[in-house]
């Protein structure tokens, strides 16, 4: 879970992996999503090939450390973990290293079955020594990886890593047998097995050593289904190139290769679509101010795609002070936002205005429509509203946002649509995207531009952290005593279907009643790969390309 | 002359001493949090990884204490680690130089060649076509900004006509073609500029009329007797531009993707990856001053009547 400040993504994620990848989501056609399995193009192409990929330099590959979209965008191709997802609607698990896994009555303690045989590219096997190394590695505190926190439930985990650690081993795994992995957590977690589609999670070899290992660093050993070219390592700020792992337990890839491209971060976007655009790479990111120019040009020849991504756009509201501690006035302000006209306007058409908080990408949890008529324009009730709750004409907020991310046509055509239809004064106030977190943290602001997306396949990390009244996350400080006995519910329910009832029920009172925040925007991330070389590309709910599927066209 | 080599030696050690003190206290005064800001974006840092990131990097001592250990590790070359890569800023130094190096070299040769050539050109033919040309090209090299020159070449000879690569070095010598024309265009202009100047005015000197009457060739006179003479305030400009250029081309860099110590130094810059941009800068220092001994040096040998002492 984190929130974002719009200019530049920065997911860690998980393994979205070979041997479910057929069915990994991602589609080239207008209506595609990542929830829909199956969404490629074509399919049953030729083996072969070398699949050009851009990136920015990664701050590291190790998965200790791999920790925005670059890093993990090749770790997930070197190592597989204990589950996968393949963007299926009930965002139930499928099985990675581990063959069968199971949580006791609470949730408190899970064990992991691990298949037999599967082998990292060195020979070594992978048995659940292998986890417990690679856990271990990574959360002890002398390592200090910026990543280790989503290990922080699993016991032990604060002695670990501590500074100086108080330990060195990981009190809560232990292996019964060498194909066993028990984790015992510090508090019930019936969705943990969700968070181990971490790459921080990835089983490492006993070559891995600590974690400032410079060789390991370099040329990570994994498991998964490609591996570093053999002789190579990863070459800063140029390349890194993988090779198919042909030992791989899963489905293998149809491409014999991948070459990573690595560019420069100052203006990455436009250098990655140029490139592509002279054949130097085979897939690119597109920027923002060319989307509409980009999709005339390349989804008639079906070499676009568009994929909706679990992060959502939001108006967060000072649910703490007058006037906004008041429901009636968050839903005058967002009713007065024409979420339509600011798409055409700002975004060029490229994202889809919210009607819910939990965005499609979540399958069966996504329920259109569940924020009414509070997510829609209508001038006249928005005045009623106001003038109910105190929002009179005159009445001067605050509209908080970052000034590091292009958000200035954004919070101006807010401001527009306020002052215009509310008759507020509204004062933009606009800061570096750290300073701007701090003053949402102080509740120094009225309205702010906010944006969250999540780093495993539930809606959990959307709801308990900015809903619950005790999560630090929760800016806006909405506290309803219902929504968190619900949380508490959710966290500790064991049957999916029952979880699925009360986190839509938790929706449904703080965003259908209580419009605890306001969403505005899914977001919709594009991409172009070129089609006539290549098919069965999609994005997966990482928003990464599917490699793992994509193959030559015969 | 060794006096002198080794006078001017000794003064770089007080202009690196000067430069690390104003760069520390810059880097380090101003407002920022460097090992926040290489999270990203995402969640904030807990205070165990926090505090672990700096003891690390030392980050934890006052800064008085910062700077005596830097310039410690800096009398023994160690230039430190990068906060957001977690290598050693000397190893990121050494696989980037070379690149950048290259790159000088050939836009040196390429300011030497052109600007140099035309520059005579122009200074002989005064108010010829050809002088008109020169001034119209390097009016428009000069004053077009190098990353529109960058994009234009790429648009033309990558996008348009696939000739050459767009961006990065994987096409060996092809690669280099586009960044040394894009980086040495202003300077080349400038070259030919001074170099027309400076021999117009050494052709009307006496010792020409002198040379022709003794009856030389014009081709002698104006290669051995004026450009000899002409040449001088040329190649101080050359020294100077050949130690920027060795310091890394920032934005020749990033718009071609050419992975050198100028695009080190625009990331490191804005993830405020401090000892990467230290060390950059350090580096650029010294490299600058000792491109300018090597200048002046070759002064005495063009010019006998300059003496080094």
């Amino acid at each position: 879970m984190r929130r974002f400040g719009g200019k530049a993504r920065f997911a860690a994620a998980a393994a979205c992996l070979a041997l479910v990848a057929a069915a990994c989501g991602g589609s080239d056609d207008d209506g595609g999503g990542t929830a829909q399995p199956g969404g490629q193009t074509g399919g049953g192409g030729r083996q072969g090939g070398t699949f050009r990929v851009p990136i920015g330099e990664p701050s590291a590959i190790d998965p200790y450390n791999a920790r925005e979209s670059e890093g993990s965008n090749v770790t997930v191709r070197l190592f597989t973990g204990l589950v996968t997802y393949d963007g299926n609607p009930e965002l139930r698990m499928r099985p990675g290293v581990a063959e069968r896994w199971a949580s006791n009555n609470d949730c408190t303690e899970w064990t992991f079955n691990l298949r037999r045989g599967s082998k990292f590219t060195n020979g070594e096997d992978v048995d659940a020594s292998a986890f417990i190394r690679g856990w271990t590695r990574a959360a002890v505190g002398t390592s200090a990886s910026q990543v280790a926190y989503h290990l922080q439930d699993v016991q032990g985990y604060a002695e670990l890593h501590a500074n100086p650690p108080q330990t060195q081993t990981f009190s809560g795994l232990s292996a019964p047998d060498p194909y066993t992995l028990v984790v015992r957590l510090g508090r019930s977690d019936c969705e943990f097995d969700k968070q181990t589609v971490h790459p921080v999670a990835s089983p490492v070899p006993s070559v891995a050593g600590a974690a400032n290992n410079t060789t390991f660093n370099e040329a990570p050993i994994g498991n998964g289904p490609f591996m570093l070219r053999p002789g190579t390592k990863w070459e800063h700020n140029q390349r890194i190139s993988l090779v198919r792992n042909d030992g791989y337990f899963g489905t293998k890839p149809n491409i014999d290769a991948i070459e990573f491209v690595i560019f420069p971060a100052q203006g990455r976007l436009e250098a990655e679509y140029r490139a592509f655009q002279a054949g130097e790479v085979d897939f690119a990111r597109i920027p923002p101010t060319l989307t509409q120019q980009a999709q005339s040009t390349y989804q008639p020849q079906g070499s676009w795609i568009k994929s909706e991504q679990p992060a959502i756009n939001y108006i967060l509201t000072n649910n703490a002070r007058a006037p906004f501690n008041n429901p009636d006035a968050r839903k005058a302000m967002s009713m007065a936002i024409d979420r339509e006209a600011i798409n055409r306007g700002v975004f060029q058409g490229s994202f889809t205005p919210a009607t819910a908080f939990i965005t499609p990408p979540f399958g069966n949890f996504h329920q259109p429509g569940v924020c009414g008529d509070w997510c829609k324009h209508d001038v006249n009730r928005a005045k009623d509203l106001a003038t109910r709750s105190g929002l009179t004409p005159g009445t001067r907020i605050k509209l908080a946002y970052n000034n590091d991310g292009g958000h200035e046509p954004l919070v101006q055509a807010w401001k527009d649509q306020l002052e215009r239809n509310l008759g507020l004064v509204v004062e933009l106030d606009g800061v570096p995207f750290a300073e701007h977190l701090q003053k949402r943290d102080r509740g120094d602001f009225d309205i702010a531009r906010a944006a969250w997306s999540t780093d495993y396949p539930s809606p959990d990390g959307f709801v308990t952290p900015l809903l619950g009244s005790t999560s630090e996350d929760n800016d806006g400080k909405y506290s309803n005593p219902e929504v968190d006995r619900l949380l508490a519910q959710s966290k500790s329910q064991k049957s999916d279907a029952e979880r699925e009832r009360i986190i839509k029920e938790i929706e449904r009172i703080a965003i259908g009643r209580d419009l605890a925040l306001s969403p505005t925007f899914y977001r919709t991330a594009y991409r172009v790969f070129d089609s006539s070389k290549w098919t069965g590309l999609g994005l997966d709910f990482f928003e990464r390309p599917t490699l793992e599927t994509v193959s030559q066209k015969s | 002359m060794g006096k002198f080599v080794v006078r001017r030696l000794l003064q770089m050690v007080l202009v690196l001493f000067g430069a690390s003190v104003i760069l520390f206290v810059c880097l380090f005064v101003v407002p920022g949090d460097p090992i926040a800001t290489s999270q990203g974006e995402g969640r904030q840092l807990d205070p165990a990884t926090r505090a672990a990131l700096e003891r690390r990097y030392g980050l934890d001592k006052p800064l008085p204490q910062q700077y005596v250990s830097y310039v410690g590790r800096l009398a023994q070359g160690d230039l430190g680690e990068s906060y957001v890569y977690r290598r050693s800023v000397n190893t990121i130094l050494k696989e980037k130089l070379g690149n950048t190096a290259r790159l000088a070299v050939a836009a040196i040769a390429l300011q030497v060649a052109i600007g140099i050539l035309a520059g005579i050109i122009a200074a002989v033919f005064r108010y010829s076509f050809l002088d008109v040309l020169v001034t119209l090209s390097t009016t428009i090299a000069i004053g077009v900004p190098t990353f529109v020159i960058g994009l234009a070449l790429q648009n033309v000879f990558a996008l348009n006509l696939g000739w050459l690569p767009l961006q990065g070095q994987a096409a060996g010598g092809r690669s280099i073609i586009l960044p040394a024309l894009t980086l040495a265009a202003v300077d080349t202009a400038l070259v030919s500029r001074l170099m027309r100047g400076t021999m117009s005015e050494v052709l009307r000197a006496d010792y020409i009329r002198t040379a022709y009457a003794k009856g030389l060739s014009k081709r002698v006179v104006i290669l051995k007797h004026a450009l000899r003479n002409s040449v001088i305030p040329v190649l101080t400009f050359l020294g100077i531009s050949f130690g920027t250029l060795l310091g890394g081309a920032l934005i020749t860099e990033t718009v071609f993707n050419w992975n050198g110590i100028g695009l080190a130094l625009v990331g490191a810059i804005q993830s405020q990856d401090n000892p990467i941009v230290l060390g950059v800068v350090t580096y650029g220092v010294g490299v600058f001053v000792l491109v300018n001994l090597a200048v002046d040096i070759a002064y005495a040998f063009l010019d006998p009547r300059i003496r080094l002492e």
